[in-house]
Parts: C-alpha cells; structure tokens; sequence
C-alpha cells in the first residue's frame, strides 16, 4: 500500500472506486464505519457527491452510505479498486 | 417450557419489525429508514398452540454500543438471558449482517437464522445457498420473505426446536492471534465465571475491543483484569500493526466474507426503477428542488383532501347542534353537558379526522419508501451550518407526525449534545394535533397560502434557535453516518396498519379526553368556572395577544393534547364557524401561540426519560418564551400591515 497514490475519500470522483488504507480519528467514528461493513482494505465506490460540501454517497458491499464530508476526509484511501488488497486487518485472504 | 421467550435480533432495516408484526399484530413501528424501532416491543403471541414472548430488538450494527439503541439492545441480551435468538439477516448485506451473526453466537444461547429479504436479494442477482450457510455456521438458517410472510411458520417451528434442545452454536473461530489473546483473558475469567449465563469468551472478546462498559462490569467481578486485557491487547497490536479493536473486527469481517463467498453467488443485477429514482432524488441538481416538491405536493394534497371531507360534516354537526340546543336548552346543566358532548364528538369526527387520516397515510408513505434517510443525504450541509447534521432531520420530520416517537427517535444520534438540541426543536415541530389546528383554523378560514407561511415560520424559527443552541453548546458529532436503504414501494397493508396504529391512538386516548374535557368545560361554564380561569389568564390572552378572553381556557386543555384547543374554542363561542368569533389577525395570532407553546403532557413525560427534568423544564420555558414573543410580533404585524 506504499507506493500508491494515497488521498482521502472526500476526493474521489463519482463513479470511481478507491480502496481503504486508514481511518483516521477516534474510535468512535472507526467503531461506526467498521459496524457498516467499511473496514481497511475494503473497496469502496462513490456513487454521489452532494453539492456545497455536502455528505458523499458510497456503495460498499452492496449496501449504500451516506457520510458528511468530515467524516469521508477521515477515510484515507487508494484510487481503484485492488491496490491495498494486502496487509490490512479487514483484507480477508490473508487470514486463517 | 412455559412463556419461551424468543428475542429477535438483527441488524437495522433487516426486517425484524416486519416479521415481529406478522407474529404478533402491527404493534411495532416499521418504517424504510435505520433506526425505525429504537427500543424494544415486547409481546405475547400464539406459535404452534404453544403461547410464546417475543421480544423485538432495535437494531444493532455490532454488539458494541455506538448509539443509544445498541446500548439498550445489548443490556436487554446481557441481563435478559432469552431462550432462544432469532437472528434476523438481511440477504442483500449478507457479509455484513454476518459479523452481527457471529457476535451473537458467542453469546452461548440457542440461535435460528432467519435469512430474510430474499426477494430483494434474488432482484439484486444474489443466489443464497441456504443449506450451505447453515453448515458453515452450525446454526439452522430458515429462508423468509417477512414482508409476504413466507416461511415464518418454519422459522418458529424452528425457534421453538432450539429453545426445548437448548443446543448452543458453537462459537466462531478468528484468527491465531486473535485466540490466543482472547484465551489469555478467558482464562482469568473462568473461576468467577461458572454460574453466568453468558461465556466468560464474550466478554474477554468485548474487553479486547476497548467496550469501556464491559471492562467495567469486568473489573468489579474479577480485580487487575484491565491489566492482561491491556497486555492481550498490546500483544495483538504488535502482531498486526493496527489497535486491537480493528484487528478483532477486521478478523470478523474476513471470517464473514469468507461465508458469504462459500455460500452466495452474485450475478449482475438489473438496473431497476430503485437506482433510476436515486440517481433523480439525489442528483446534486434535481435533489434538493425535488423534496421541496415533494414536501410542498404532501402539503397541498392533504390540505385539499381534508378541506373536502372537513366542510360537508361541519355543515351536519352544526345542524346537530342546533337541534340539542332546542331540545335542552344550554342555560340547564343537562344542556350545557349535552352541548359539550356534541361539540367533542363533531370536533374528533368534523374536524381533526379529515386531515388526520391523510397527513398520517403520507406520512406512513414518506417513511416506508425510505424517503427520510434521502432527506437526511440532502439535507446534511444545512443541518452542518446549524451546527447539527443530516441525521437530525430524521426525529425532525417524525415530529411533524407526533412528538412523542420523534423525542425517542433522537436515540440513533450517537452525540448527547445532538440529541440534546434535536429534542429542543423536535418538539417545536408542529405535529399532527397542531397541523389540525392549523388547517382547520388559518386553512380553512385565511386560506392554504397562510397555512404554509405558518409551516415557513416554524421553519425559520428552529432553524435559527438551532444555530443559537449548537453555538452555545459544545461536543460536535463527527458527521453524518447514515445507511441509506433501497427505495421500496410501500405495501397498502402496511400503511393502512400504520395509520391504524396512529389513528386508534387518537380515537381511544385523545378522543375520549376530548369529549370528557368538552362535557367538563360545559359544566365549567355553567357554573360560571371558565370565566375565572379566563379572567387569570387574561392577562396574556387579552393583554398581551389581543384574542378574546374565552381562549383562556382553551390553552388549559390544550396542554393535554394540542387538539383540544381548537375544539375547546369551537365550544367557548358556540359554534364551529370560527370566523364569528376571531378576526383574521386573532386566528393567526392564536394559530402561532398554540403552535410553539409548551409540549403536551405525553411530550413532557417522554422528555423527562429521554432528556431529564433539566432539559425538560428549560426546553418547556423555552416554548413559553417563544409562543409568546412570536404572539406578539403576528399580533402587531397584522396590525401594520
């Protein structure tokens, strides 16, 4: 997860996708984003943008979620889809 | 076993209402929004001739405690020992809806899968291997379609199998790591731990996440465990690089996928109407101008149907009053009874049914189509510069229907500050009883254009005692976290028993109280009664509002349910021709006062368990203050103008 380009999901295009490096910020947030099925590692794709800084809707999993914009720039991330698909504690394969 | 007790547990939006209402009669709320039951129902049904307790949990994300609901969800499974769990799962997030799964499993309670939605699940081109699913779990897994009933006959079949077996689920197994840090703290427990009903595994696996509550309940039964929790703890973070509480859930997560990829299969799904509809009602173009239609549509619609209904009945029950008058004179005590119980039964049928029915039907659809979450998406970055976000509109619109479940709905806002402040304004929100006061005063006599300007003016007023109170107080949420569900077409059936349950509300409780206070004020007036109360209260009434002096007793009962002001008024002057007795300026001013002033007896009582008496007694003054400032300024604004 090195080398690629890191950004935060605040700034991902609509219809593009972006995989999960870090969340930032409290337990809290992290607890709530993990209790949604967002986790470090995951592939997350930006279905809307709302206008005047609003939240950004994303579809992981199948489900949709709303998160304000304070919440998405907590979310670091990769571009595209497999990049980080190693490593991380929600990554899946490399476990058991 | 006598009186089983079955809990339902499953994640938000899974449909554990649904079936819970299918069981038991439509006594739980349902809705197409996160969080629609916020605290649990409880019931008593017949399954298999066998009589049974249900038990309907909010729902849960996790079993860690992000929100109130979670709180109350776990206490109830930690201190209720149930016999048995019925697990309901929603089939579209199956991965997800498996992490709860799992969590519940280690629980040590007998436990059904209800593998629910799948209808939804197949439109999503999802195949579900259900056998599969209950292999890989060592749970048996029902397949149910809760909305059309399908298969809940099975599923308490199967209830009741494992609460008369007691056979318990094996607990799931995480990673090596994960063991062994779990074992560490498990086996510190163990000696204190032989006679609970819930495995001392649960807990040590809770304690590793960081749930400050459960280390808590841990420390007092077992001294210095917090330090081998901390060392499991660290130990993890070391092997992974990440807080143990992200290494716990993350291994979760991988032990769910991992299921969900045995045992489902995903084709493409079809782009349906749902993702069509979306891509309008939330483009960041068309999304905002179309709630205000939709909204304004809602207005205008109940409005016009209401007004429909309301006058040919008005017409009828004045004949009727008439009639009681000349038969019993209304200077006798038998008169002035006979003439109250006329005016209250008119005032239920003639005037509050006509636009309670259709307020509450659209309501019902705004809620299950799943509406309100979307309005939370739009509405998020007005919310923020309030100091507030999106998911404060939720309890906001839910006040628009009745004060009551919306102060409870504050509970899915995880920052006591927010739940605070939306409480302060939730009330504020005219609601139901007050929408009829509205139509049925200022509509139907000033016209629709004035009723809505009223709606502006509430609008305004809580949008800027909004921004008052977030500036005063301190502990932001972080912002809004908010699943946004599928858009659902809203079965007639569920509607129709969700007005029903609104509708009875008013029928048993308020129109009672309405046609006992209405004989009460007869005889008040017949013993000259209401003229005291008057002349103490006039003072505001004639003073400072310039309204007649007989609305004095109406704002007495009105703290009752807001309802009766209006029909109280309808019998102070004796007629339900209002306009006979107020100017125009009059109906606005009384129409406003009532609108904002203190909360009736059922809010009150809700906030005193929501928000205390602290809150309570200054967000009560508040309204005071404001109803009466508000008063003033239409009074002399008409006046002006």
């Amino acid at each position: 997860m090195k080398g690629a380009w890191m950004t935060t999901l605040e700034r991902i295009e609509i219809g593009r996708r972006a995989t999960v490096v870090e969340i930032v910020g409290g337990a809290g947030v992290r607890n709530h984003l993990n209790t949604l099925g967002i986790h470090v590692g995951d592939t997350i794709r930006v279905v809307e943008r709302a206008p005047f800084h609003g939240p950004v809707l994303v579809e992981i999993h199948g489900t949709r979620v709303a998160l304000g914009r304070g919440v998405a720039r907590k979310v670091t991330v990769t571009e595209g889809a497999e990049a980080a698909r190693t490593g991380g504690p929600g990554s899946g394969r490399g476990y058991r | 076993m006598e009186g089983m007790r079955i809990v339902l547990a499953g994640q938000p939006n899974s449909g554990k209402s649904t079936i819970f209402n299918a069981v038991a009669g439509y006594r739980a709320g349902t809705a197409n929004f996160p969080g629609s039951s916020v605290s649990y129902t409880l019931s008593r049904a017949m399954v298999l001739g066998r009589e049974v307790n249900i038990v309907d949990l909010p729902g849960i994300y996790s079993l860690t405690s992000t929100d109130a609901a979670e709180r109350e969800a776990l206490t109830y499974l930690l201190e209720n020992d149930p016999d048995v769990i019925v697990n309901v799962v929603d089939a579209t997030r199956l991965g997800r809806s498996l992490e709860l799964t799992l969590q519940l499993m280690d629980l040590g309670k007998p436990m059904v899968v209800a593998l629910n939605m799948l209808d939804e699940a197949r439109r999503k081109g999802i195949d579900i291997d259900d056998r599969a699913l209950a292999a890989s779990l060592g749970v048996p897994v029902v397949p149910t379609i809760g909305r059309r009933g399908q298969g809940l006959k099975v599923l308490f079949r199967e209830a009741l199998r494992a609460g008369l077996s007691q056979i318990v689920p094996a607990s799931p197994v995480y990673d090596n790591e994960v063991e062994r840090a779990v074992a560490q703290v498990e086996r510190k427990l163990e000696p204190a731990w032989k006679a609970e009903p819930v495995p001392a595994r649960f807990f040590a696996i809770k304690a590793i996440e960081g749930d400050p509550e459960v280390i808590e309940r841990l420390r007092t039964r077992v001294p210095g465990i917090e330090v081998i929790v901390e060392q499991a703890a660290a130990g993890l973070e070391k092997a992974h690089g990440w807080t143990a509480d992200q290494v716990v859930s993350g291994s979760r997560h991988a032990v769910a996928h991992e299921i969900e990829d045995r045992v489902a299969v995903f084709h493409r799904g079809r782009v349906g109407w749902r993702e069509m509809a979306d891509r309008v009602l939330l483009h960041p173009v068309t999304g905002g101008p179309l709630m205000a239609l939709i909204l304004f549509s809602f207005f205008y619609a109940v409005f016009g149907l209401g007004k429909h209904i309301e006058d040919p009945l008005v017409a009828m029950f004045d004949g009727l009053g008439a009639w009681v008058a000349s038969v019993l004179p209304p200077a006798t005590l038998a008169g002035t009874v006979a003439k109250g119980v006329v005016m209250g039964v008119s005032g239920g049928v003639a005037i509050v049914l006509p636009y309670l029915i259709p307020f509450l039907l659209g309501l019902a659809i705004l809620e299950d189509t799943g509406y309100l979450p979307r309005m939370a998406y739009i509405l998020d970055n007005l919310m923020h510069r309030m100091g507030l976000h999106g998911k404060s509109v939720v309890p906001l619109m839910l006040g628009y229907g009745c004060s009551v479940p919306a102060v409870m709905a504050t509970r899915i806002l995880e920052s006591p500050r927010d739940r605070r402040i939306t409480t302060a304004l939730t009330v504020l929100i005219p609601c139901s009883a007050r929408t009829t006061i509205i139509y049925a005063v200022v509509g139907a006599y000033m016209g629709a254009g004035w009723a809505f300007l009223v709606y502006i003016l509430n609008l305004v007023v809580v949008g800027g005692l909004g921004t008052l109170l977030s500036s005063r107080m301190k502990g932001r949420a972080p912002g809004l976290i908010l699943e946004i569900p599928d858009l659902r077409l809203p079965a007639a059936k569920t509607l129709l028993a969700k007005t029903w349950l609104s509708l009875r509300e008013f029928i048993v409780i308020a129109w009672p109280l309405l046609i006992g206070s209405s004989a009460v004020l007869g005889v008040l007036e017949w013993a000259h009664g209401s003229g005291v109360v008057n002349e103490l209260l006039s003072p505001l009434t004639v003073i400072v509002l310039g309204l007649p002096a007989v609305v004095g007793v109406t704002l007495i009962f009105g703290i009752l349910r807001k309802e009766l002001t209006v029909l109280m008024l309808i019998q102070a002057i004796g007629t339900t021709n209002i306009a006979a007795a107020l100017s125009p300026a009059q109906m606005m001013t009384f129409t406003v006062f009532v609108v904002f002033y203190i909360p009736c007896v059922a809010t009150i009582a809700v906030m005193l368990r929501e928000v205390g008496w602290k809150d309570t007694t200054w967000i009560s003054a508040m309204t005071v203050v404001i109803a009466t400032v508000l008063g003033v300024a239409v009074r002399f604004a008409f006046a002006l103008f």
